[in-house]
């Protein structure tokens, strides 16, 4: 679980990182939607590995 | 895996129930949704001019939800208590398919008369929006009417949640309907709100309307509209019902699930003011390159906020699960 949260986390931190990163080495853009998707594919996991934790809390 | 169970009942062919995993479902229900399923897959793979997920993912959802409720306890489809005697037919399914067949027909015979008003917002684009969902319509000849209701009333919740997913879920087409009334609304209340923090900002109205401050200019563009924010909020609001669907307050679920979408909107609009705020007092680099990456951390929090909150109402005095061999 934590490690879940630890990698959603940094993917969203790195996404407008690696962009630029990608720009400078090779002159392309990363598109729009594509950083979307990496942005929305880590918020999902965040936001699953959360729930999941309050569900727990709950349980117990 | 997927086996064929006997009841007291129902001895012969796949009368009652399917046993799949640790969960028992009324097998004529469950082959229903899934030949549908199967049947608009390979329509909109056949003839694209049929395509829109919004049936694909209903469908997905009432059979995700109907797998996770099992069969009702006391209903027809009690294994013990039931006497549910369904079968699908051959001629019935016979003309599931023939009703798919001539869809495609003549989704593939009028696409070229159609494709000028595909995806535009015109009346003539609403009908052949709406026509997409008709796509659905050739699943009532799988079984009799009066089966229907039989169905109806034992899984009622699951059937509306589905009607749910099919006009509310990721709802893309709405949003760039709305869109030029919407977003000036957007950016007279984003505007509002940021007025008094930064009394220079000026509003200068367009299809994309722009916030024009000191330092940053914040120009509030369709992908700022809170779509994004509103697809996660389905995405994990879908998740949390299919893993707690037995327990839930199913008419608690339903008014927190648009109660959450209008929190998701208003908070996208206190976004956009944060941006204007922080972007006109010395953050305005900052702003500029981190305002994809803070919006889905964003809304990652509201989320996660709003389910705390909410999360006891939505369980307590919830109906009690499945009898132990049906559950996950």
């Amino acid at each position: 679980m934590k490690r879940l949260v630890l990698a959603a986390f940094l993917a969203l931190l790195a996404t407008p990182g690696l962009a630029v990163a990608r720009d400078k080495r090779d002159h392309r853009h990363m598109k729009a939607v594509e950083m979307a998707g990496v942005g929305m594919g880590a918020a999902v996991l965040l936001g699953a590995a959360g729930y999941l934790a309050l569900r727990r809390s709950h349980a117990a | 895996m997927v086996s064929v169970i006997a009841t007291p009942q129902a001895t012969s062919s796949l009368h009652a129930s399917l046993r799949l995993g640790n969960r028992v479902v009324p097998g004529t229900l469950f082959l229903a949704l899934l030949l549908t399923l199967f049947a608009i897959a390979a329509d909109q793979f056949l003839a694209p001019a049929l395509y829109s997920s919004s049936p694909l993912w209903a469908m997905a959802a009432c059979l995700l939800l109907v797998w996770r409720r099992g069969y009702p306890l006391g209903s027809a489809f009690d294994p013990v208590a039931g006497s549910c005697s369904m079968c699908l037919s051959t001629p019935r399914i016979a003309m599931f398919c023939g009703a798919h067949g001539a869809f495609v027909l003549a989704a593939l015979a009028t696409q070229g008369a159609l494709q000028p008003v595909f995806g535009t917002f015109t009346t003539g684009g609403w009908i052949v929006a709406a026509l997409k969902l008709s796509i659905l319509a050739p699943t009532f000849l799988l079984l009799p009417s009066a089966e229907w209701l039989i169905f109806w009333h034992a899984y009622k919740a699951e059937a509306l949640a589905a009607v749910v997913v099919l006009f509310t879920f990721f709802p893309s087409r709405v949003i760039n309907s709305i869109w030029p009334w919407y977003g000036q609304a957007l950016g007279k209340f984003v505007f509002f709100l940021s007025h008094t923090v930064v009394p220079s900002l000026a509003y200068r109205s367009s299809l994309t309307p722009t916030l024009a401050g000191p330092d940053l200019d914040v120009t509030i563009l369709l992908a700022c509209s809170g779509i994004d924010g509103v697809n996660l909020f389905d995405y994990l609001f879908a998740f949390v019902v299919f893993l707690d669907w037995n327990r839930l307050r199913k008419e608690r679920s339903l008014l927190a699930y648009f109660a959450g979408v209008a929190l998701i909107v208003l908070s996208n609009a206190l976004r956009i003011t944060s941006f204007v705020v922080l972007g006109n007092h010395g953050f305005a680099k900052f702003v500029e390159r981190f305002h994809l990456t803070a919006g889905w951390i964003f809304f990652t929090i509201v989320f996660l906020t709003y389910i705390s909150l909410s999360y006891r109402h939505l369980l307590s005095g919830a109906v009690a699960e499945p009898p132990t061999s049906n559950r996950a």
